[in-house]
């Protein structure tokens, strides 16, 4: 019952994209913008053939690699930072300057540095998403409940029980929130790299596309990317998501317990 | 007299508090509770009733005296909130804490984690989360959870105060009845006079900070304890005299918030 209209207005905001690109290229500027069915005809061709698959498989490839090196990473500062005032101060201006530097910049110094292959691409991505992924599990690792902790130590829990029971469901709420900013940053950039200074992958094919002035062809590169990205936000991330917060939605939804005062009556009635 | 299973002799105890100052918490405390007694420790708030059982638990320790506790693994807690992890179904929150303890203490459990559930009357709600219980439900949970690890010591630090007073008096209610059942020792902090005078068997009354010991009170009111009863109004005085509390009132008045029930 509750889904259908949540779909409906998804569609609907697709619509209107599609909407508005129909007026812009065939009333107000038809000389520049490619048409709509033009450019969907691209895609097609691109979804029904294998270069677009190729070439995304080396980009999420980088992606991938990138992102897992950075979350680690994070993970670890993160933690650290949220345990220990020394590691906080240490880290505090990394985080302060990695969140906001320029990653452009960075990238270029980075392909210059190390060489124009994946392997620089892959570097570059985790040094940038490591900032913001530290921060989200810093963030959640500073506001881990002491109490909690306190029940843990004297109730004897194992380190292993405790870093399970305790610490990771407090922690999953900042670590998923660290996926999704962590991921939007490598998805970003690792086009801009591929752009700038290799030789495959979706940003390189775009680049391509850029300087033979085949605007339609970007923007069939453009949507098919941004597709897979989409993808994997609704049938990864939200699958996550919905585990993660099972316990949350199942307090507060179907299992309530009926009017408790009567039952905390009937209970001592009983006694 | 049965053996103890704790003793405070002589504790003192201090807090360093900000720069190069101290708080003298705890001064001179000594303290026994016998095997399967009920103590309730009384006195005004922010005296330093939950150091004294952050000492008898063992996770604080003394700068003077002597603390002869059982060993960690046959201690329980009960806090003055539930504290259950949120994130665990009830039943879990118990099989967690009884598989953590098993392999310390060395010997089986003798009675299931369903057989503590049903006894909170808890159940039907096993697999419920904690939120979506009520408060006085979650408090049960929790003092499930302590009898379940099969304690020969119970601590409970204002285990009450956070409910209100008509839940209170159905958990006292249920707290008098497991203890019956399960015998173990229940050493209980709190600030209300009256939940002591019906609870416990003995209670140490403590003057406010630095702690020490004003009297020892045996509460030989027979169960189940009217709160009408005569003998607990003259221990209520008594009590609140021995605090400082004494406004002058009629005894009568000064028992009425408690008296409707």
């Amino acid at each position: 019952m509750k889904r259908t209209p949540k779909a409906l207005y998804r569609l609907l905001f697709v619509a209107s994209v599609l909407l508005v690109w129909w007026l812009a290229s065939t009333v107000l500027f038809p000389t520049v913008i490619p048409t709509v069915g033009g450019t969907l005809r691209t895609v097609w061709e691109l979804l029904t053939g294998t270069q677009f698959y190729q070439q995304l498989w080396v980009t999420t490839q980088r992606v991938l690699l990138g992102f897992a090196i950075a979350f680690v990473a994070g993970l670890a500062i993160g933690t650290a930072m949220g345990r220990s005032k020394a590691v906080e101060a240490f880290f505090e201006m990394f985080i302060v300057i990695g969140t906001s530097q320029p990653g452009l910049f960075v990238s270029m110094i980075f392909l210059v540095a190390l060489g124009l292959s994946s392997v620089s691409a892959v570097i570059t991505l985790a040094y940038l998403a490591t900032p913001i992924i530290t921060v989200s599990i810093w963030q959640g690792a500073k506001r881990m409940d002491v109490n909690l902790e306190e029940v843990a130590t004297v109730f004897g829990y194992s380190r292993v029980t405790r870093i399970r029971h305790v610490v990771m469901p407090q922690l999953a709420a900042p670590a998923l929130s660290a996926v999704r900013t962590g991921l939007g940053i490598t998805w970003k950039y690792v086009v801009m790299i591929e752009m700038l200074g290799l030789t495959d992958g979706v940003g390189y094919e775009v680049a391509r596309s850029f300087q033979l002035f085949q605007l339609q062809s970007v923007i069939a590169w453009t949507i098919c990317f941004l597709t897979f990205v989409l993808l994997v936000e609704y049938l990864v991330i939200r699958t996550i998501e919905r585990r993660i917060y099972a316990w949350r939605d199942r307090a507060a939804g179907a299992l309530q317990a009926p009017d408790t005062l009567a039952e905390d009556a009937s209970l001592v009635a009983n006694a | 007299m049965p053996e103890a299973a704790a003793v405070l002799e002589g504790v003192s105890k201090s807090y360093q508090a900000g720069a190069g100052g101290s708080i003298h918490v705890l001064d001179d405390l000594t303290l026994t509770a016998e095997q399967g007694a009920f103590v309730a420790i009384l006195g005004p708030s922010g005296c330093g009733k939950s150091t004294i059982l952050g000492i008898l638990s063992g996770l604080l320790r003394q700068d003077a005296g002597i603390a002869r506790i059982p060993p960690a693994h046959d201690i329980a807690y009960v806090f003055q909130t539930a504290r259950l992890l949120p994130w665990r179904t009830i039943e879990q929150n118990l099989d967690i804490t009884r598989a953590a303890r098993l392999r310390q203490r060395g010997r089986p459990y003798q009675r299931s984690t369903a057989d503590y559930l049903n006894a909170a009357g808890l159940g039907e709600y096993r697999s419920f989360y904690p939120a979506a219980l009520s408060g006085g439900m979650q408090q049960r949970a929790s003092i499930a959870r302590a009898l379940a690890v099969e304690p020969a010591m119970l601590l409970m630090d204002e285990p009450f105060s956070a409910l209100d007073e008509l839940t209170a008096r159905m958990q006292r209610a249920f707290l008098l009845r497991t203890w019956r059942d399960y015998q173990s020792t229940i050493i209980f902090v709190t600030h209300n006079v009256l939940e002591a005078i019906t609870l416990a068997t003995s209670i140490v009354v403590v003057s406010a900070r630095p702690a020490r010991v004003l009297e020892r009170i045996d509460v030989d009111v027979p169960r189940p304890r009217a709160l009408h009863d005569p003998r607990v109004a003259v221990l209520q005085d008594r009590i609140l005299a021995l605090l400082g509390v004494d406004d002058g009132e009629p005894r009568e008045e000064r028992a009425v918030p408690m008296n409707v029930s």
